[in-house]
């Protein structure tokens, strides 16, 4: 069951991303992200993560992307142009990476495996991360850092559009 | 059966491709979506290790989870203010190409 | 019961579970279209549709022969393949998020305690907040494939509103996590059957909750996706037959989960006031019927509402909703959370 979920979820993620890096419409590619973020919080879910794999629904896909979207219809009116043929020699470059990524998890796997551990049951997580959050000797420190961080761009981001408006009146 | 490796290779190849649009594609919004795609592979291969963690007194602490919620957290604001830059770009030199805007100064 | 002890009866009993769900929602959401012309003929002095049936009852069944009998149209300037697919889209999500509604008392069937909720997820109301984000694409989607203006302008304005006042709504429910400690929807109903409703426990919560949820469903005062008015039928303007039928079907189905959500949240789920969960318990079987029927007139009189502040009220201006949400809701929403906090101070240390 979890090798088909795997299975499922994993092509939705790959199929995703590929029509997200080369479909020549760029709404089209929106859409290819959402799937691929779906693969994304699926495998989450195989996981066991399942707090973060509906934080990464609500977030990525009912929120980032959204976004992003709203952000291709103020601004593209023609098709976005792809230049393959343009960037042919950043392939080998690409693949390079790729090769290296794959080998470079392979290599760690062992490491970890002799550590222990395994794809294990399902068990609710939300109450443990939120502990870890909430915790001096954990989290606690970067999470107040982030919210700063989250204010500060909430007042940026609203300057930075009120800005750009005066400019264009 | 499917193992920690798997999800590793899964993890470089989706980066891979997020990579790929990074690289060829030219719309300042795209090219956002390619480093959406890369956060998400880096995520994935977080909360796998997380999963295959020695456990500590009998308890796999979900650090990695944690580290997974900043990530996503940190990607929801900047996504925020690069949107707002692609905006204010598009507004000022009509287009989001990121090759038109080589300019130091105009 | 579980998966692994029993597979075939859980599958049957979940299958079961589904399809009850599913057919009890589309028929309250065929007679909720009904009811909400005979409401608005009322307001407005008329009578409404009295001529297919006995008091016009047989009306949704006509308007479904109708809708699937037209033809079915693709406009030769849209993008087909998203053009097709926003309406399911638009559909989908509205009807998964009743998955994880508990809507009565557990039942006993054969010696088995089944619990009348399909997935009793442990993330529960996360969960949903995450389906019930999608359903902003089959507007977006639909707007932009239609690739005509005013579609596109309900799909752009859709998109502004549904993100921002999902944060109300989000907002305004962490209060209820911070004094229940739970996600769990079948935790939050069995706490306010013993206890005291959360509506009156979060007043200001259960006001900014039903206020988005207005703007979530587009219903008016906050319909600004569709606008007839504005935007000829905003984002639906380019569609017929089934495909129009299947955004409305949405629009209706959104709303009932909506008022399911508000019941569970808010107005103790299947609770009926003075009665304990042991009096549930102690009528058997009957409990979750007197449950369910409980339940069910909680999320019709909220469906009520809807249509009769649809009738009521006129449209906001796009500026005003904006602001409404941005610089009252939220700001109350956030104090809410303080004060909640504050109130629970002694419990958490």
């Amino acid at each position: 069951m979890l090798d088909f979920m795997f299975i499922f979820f994993a092509s939705l993620a790959l199929l995703g991303g590929l029509l997200m890096a080369f479909h020549p419409n760029i709404v089209h590619s929106a859409f290819a992200l959402v799937a691929a973020l779906f693969g994304v919080a699926g495998l989450y879910w195989t996981l066991g993560a399942d707090f973060l794999g509906a934080t990464q629904v609500l977030l990525y896909v009912g929120g980032i992307t959204v976004l992003l979207l709203f952000a291709v219809m103020l601004s593209t009116r023609d098709a976005a142009r792809i230049s393959i043929a343009r960037y042919a020699l950043m392939a080998p470059i690409v693949g390079l990476l790729g090769a290296f990524l794959v080998t470079t998890g392979k290599a760690l796997v062992p490491i970890v495996r002799a550590a222990g551990g395994a794809l294990g049951p399902t068990e609710p997580t939300t109450e443990k991360i939120g502990n870890l959050f909430m915790d001096p000797t954990a989290f606690m420190l970067p999470f107040e850092i982030l919210a700063v961080l989250l204010l500060v761009v909430l007042v940026g981001a609203i300057t930075l559009a009120r800005r750009g408006e005066e400019d264009a009146a | 059966m499917i193992q920690l490796e798997h999800y590793l290779y899964l993890s470089g190849l989706v980066f891979t491709l997020g990579l790929c649009g990074v690289m060829m594609r030219r719309n300042v919004i795209l090219v956002l979506m390619g480093v959406e795609i890369m956060l998400n592979a880096a995520n994935l291969a977080l909360i796998a290790f997380n999963k295959y963690m020695l456990p500590i007194d009998g308890i796999v602490e979900p650090k990695g989870q944690v580290f997974v919620f900043f990530t996503i957290a940190v990607a929801a604001a900047e996504v925020a203010v690069a949107l707002v830059i692609a905006v204010a770009l598009f507004r000022r030199l009509d287009t989001v190409n990121v090759d038109d805007v080589a300019n130091l100064r105009w | 019961m579980s998966f692994s002890e029993e597979p075939l009866l859980y599958i049957g009993v979940n299958l079961a579970k589904i399809i009850i769900v599913t057919h009890v929602v589309l028929v309250v959401c065929a007679y909720a279209v009904l009811a909400e012309r005979k409401v608005s003929a009322w307001m407005q002095d008329r009578v409404g549709p009295n001529r297919v049936g006995y008091f016009g009852l047989l009306q949704p069944i006509a308007d479904a022969l109708k809708f699937f009998f037209k033809e079915d149209i693709v406009p030769g300037h849209v993008n087909k393949a998203l053009f097709v697919l926003a309406p399911a889209i638009a559909l989908m999500p509205s009807l998964i998020v009743l998955a994880v509604i508990p809507i009565a008392p557990p039942v006993v069937v054969m010696g088995h305690t089944v619990p009348m909720v399909i997935a009793d997820l442990d993330i529960g109301i996360l969960f949903l907040f995450a389906i019930s984000s999608l359903a902003v694409y089959g507007v977006v989607l639909a707007g932009w494939a239609s690739n005509s203006k005013y579609p596109l302008l309900g799909g752009v304005r859709a998109s502004a509103q549904m993100i921002s006042y999902e944060l109300m709504l989000g907002l305004s429910v962490v209060g209820i996590f911070m004094a229940t400690g739970t996600l769990r929807l079948m935790d939050i109903v069995n706490l306010q059957v013993d206890g005291v409703w959360n509506c009156f426990y979060h007043p200001i919560a259960f006001i900014i909750f039903v206020i988005a949820a207005f703007a979530e469903t587009n219903r008016l005062p906050f319909d600004l996706p569709e606008a007839e008015t504005e935007l000829v039928a905003g984002y639906h303007t380019e569609y017929g037959s089934m495909k129009f039928a299947m955004f409305f079907i949405g629009e209706y189905a959104a709303m009932f989960g909506f008022s399911a959500l508000v019941a569970v949240l808010f107005l103790g789920g299947w609770d009926i006031p003075f009665m304990s969960s042991e009096t549930f318990a102690s009528l058997g079987n009957w409990g979750a019927v007197v449950g369910f029927i409980s339940f069910m007139t909680k999320v019709l009189a909220f469906m009520f509402l809807y249509i009769w502040v649809r009738w009521t009220i006129p449209r906001f201006r796009y500026d005003q909703l904006m602001n409404l949400g941005w610089k009252v809701l939220l700001p109350i929403a956030l104090v809410n959370v303080i004060i909640t906090g504050l109130f629970n101070l002694p419990k958490g240390s």
